[in-house]
């Protein structure tokens, strides 16, 4: 926030907060750097969370959103406006990378980093309420966030984008190059698949919420 | 609605999808009616709350700010880089545009030394083919060129009979024309010359022969005159071509039709080194 209002004392910068992203895309293709800054700073967080929702890492993440402004700075003429937003264009360059990466590194185990980022993802759970609900809702999220991740690719891809991203199945369809049907299809049976992997979960917390609740009191 | 209609609606239902109000009634309706339908459109919300908060969790994430730096030094470098490009690309348009235009002018160059010759060549031979026989007065002593060897090995004359005492006439000396073009084989060899021949104080018929029209001819073989040799002949020498009064043939032993008798024939006189007249054949 202290940046926007910091960008938005300078008039030029004001004018490119309220620009659209295909004038802010033109201006950066014709060498504005303070375009592609309020680019970045519009659409970097969208990618950045459908990177990190989809792998589960933040450094991977990053890369991911690094590589994809980087893309659009050279190739930035790729973008067609009449196949759809600037939006799910990135997100859709960010979903190719992402796949290439996955697809690479496969055989690789994963590191320290995936249980710090899962430590710091708890840590940004947001608090409400009691301590007790905060840790149940935390703990309950966490597992939902490491169900999505276990899904696969083609599900995971369509639960992040829908209902993580609350995109519409046309956009999803934009993002994924495929037709709106097979989006809906793929949700159906990516939604199942959480619940089923849920559902254990939830009724072993069913059962664990009682004695809990009784060594609280006691 | 049945269950298998329910379960296809039931994700939308669940996450409040736009959808026909009757349809959203209907599964209502069924849901309150099959219990199996309503755990399942349970599910499928308590999913989509999860989801949500989820959502809401992760809202604040972004990406560190030193992606923002790293991604403002990659498009200077790339604006660099661009920039380089287009001049070297401009330079090296420049110096193509050079390098064409020296082409060009090399070509056309080339093109006008062709043009120039082909229409010096046409012109060479337009006039040959159109000026008029020349007449000249040949001197007496006038130079000539070596005949082809090959052409002097054709001359046989044991082959004909040899009409001994019989001079060339008196005050005719031969000369070829300088302004003769070469044959270009031995077969024309002779037809190549011109002749330029005077008899006495009178110019003799001379024509110019077309060298380019290999018309047919029928000759006869050269006849050694009197007082040649077989020495003189290895000497070398010039074949040329002159015209005669027919009876001319006469005083060599051809027959001649009295009938015809002023008409001019055509002969090869084989001339020595020497400029005498050493054998000769006639044409027709």
């Amino acid at each position: 926030m202290a940046v926007i209002r910091r960008i938005g004392a300078h008039p030029q910068m004001k004018q490119l907060i309220n620009a659209s992203d295909i004038e802010l895309l033109q201006r950066m293709s014709a060498g504005d750097e303070e375009a592609l800054t309020a680019l970045y700073r519009r659409r970097q967080a969208g990618v950045y969370r459908f990177a990190l929702q989809m792998c589960g890492s933040r450094t991977l993440a990053e890369d991911i959103t690094q590589e994809v402004f980087i893309i659009l700075i050279r190739d930035g003429q790729r973008f067609d406006p009449a196949r759809g937003t600037l939006s799910t264009f990135l997100v859709g360059v960010a979903r190719n990378l992402l796949l290439q990466r996955l697809r690479r590194e496969r055989f690789y185990a994963p590191l320290e980093e995936s249980a710090g980022d899962e430590v710091a993802m708890l840590k940004s759970l947001r608090l409400a309420d009691g301590p007790l609900e905060d840790f149940t809702r935390r703990e309950s999220i966490a597992s939902l966030r490491m169900a999505v991740l276990a899904l696969p690719t083609r599900y995971r891809e369509v639960v992040v984008l829908c209902d993580l991203q609350e995109m519409s199945y046309v956009e999803a369809a934009e993002v994924l190059g495929c037709a709106v049907g097979t989006v809906r299809s793929r949700l159906h049976r990516g939604r199942a698949l959480l619940i089923e992997k849920m559902r254990p979960v939830r009724d072993e917390q069913a059962s664990e919420a009682p004695a809990k609740s009784a060594r609280c009191f006691a | 609605m049945n269950c298998q209609n329910f379960g296809s609606i039931v994700n939308d239902l669940a996450r409040n999808q736009m959808m026909e109000a009757g349809a959203r009634e209907q599964a209502q309706l069924h849901s309150l009616s099959c219990d199996l339908c309503a755990a399942r459109l349970q599910e499928e919300e308590t999913l989509t709350q999860g989801l949500r908060e989820l959502t809401v969790s992760m809202c604040d994430e972004r990406a560190s700010v030193e992606i923002e730096s790293r991604i403002a030094v990659a498009f200077r470098e790339h604006l660099a880089a661009s920039h380089s490009v287009a001049k070297a690309s401009s330079s090296s348009a420049s110096v193509g545009l050079a390098r064409s235009s020296r082409r060009y002018w090399s070509y056309a160059a080339a093109a006008a030394i062709l043009l120039t010759a082909a229409l010096g060549l046409a012109a060479n031979r337009l006039w040959w083919a159109t000026s008029p026989p020349p007449e000249q007065v040949a001197e007496s002593n006038g130079s000539s060129t070596p005949a082809n060897p090959k052409a002097l090995e054709k001359v046989s004359p044991s082959a004909h009979p040899v009409a001994e005492g019989m001079p060339v006439p008196e005050g005719v000396t031969i000369k070829p024309d300088s302004r003769a073009p070469r044959s270009r084989s031995p077969k024309y060899a002779s037809a190549a010359k011109t002749l330029v021949a005077t008899k006495s104080r009178n110019t003799v018929t001379v024509q110019s022969l077309n060298i380019l029209a290999p018309t047919v001819e029928v000759t006869t073989g050269f006849i050694p005159i009197g007082y040649s040799n077989a020495a003189n002949v290895q000497e070398g020498g010039q074949v040329v071509r002159l015209e005669m009064p027919r009876y001319a043939m006469a005083r060599f032993g051809v027959p001649i039709n009295e009938e015809r008798y002023a008409e001019m024939v055509k002969a090869d006189v084989w001339v020595g080194a020497d400029g005498l007249a050493r054998a000769i054949r006639f044409v027709q």
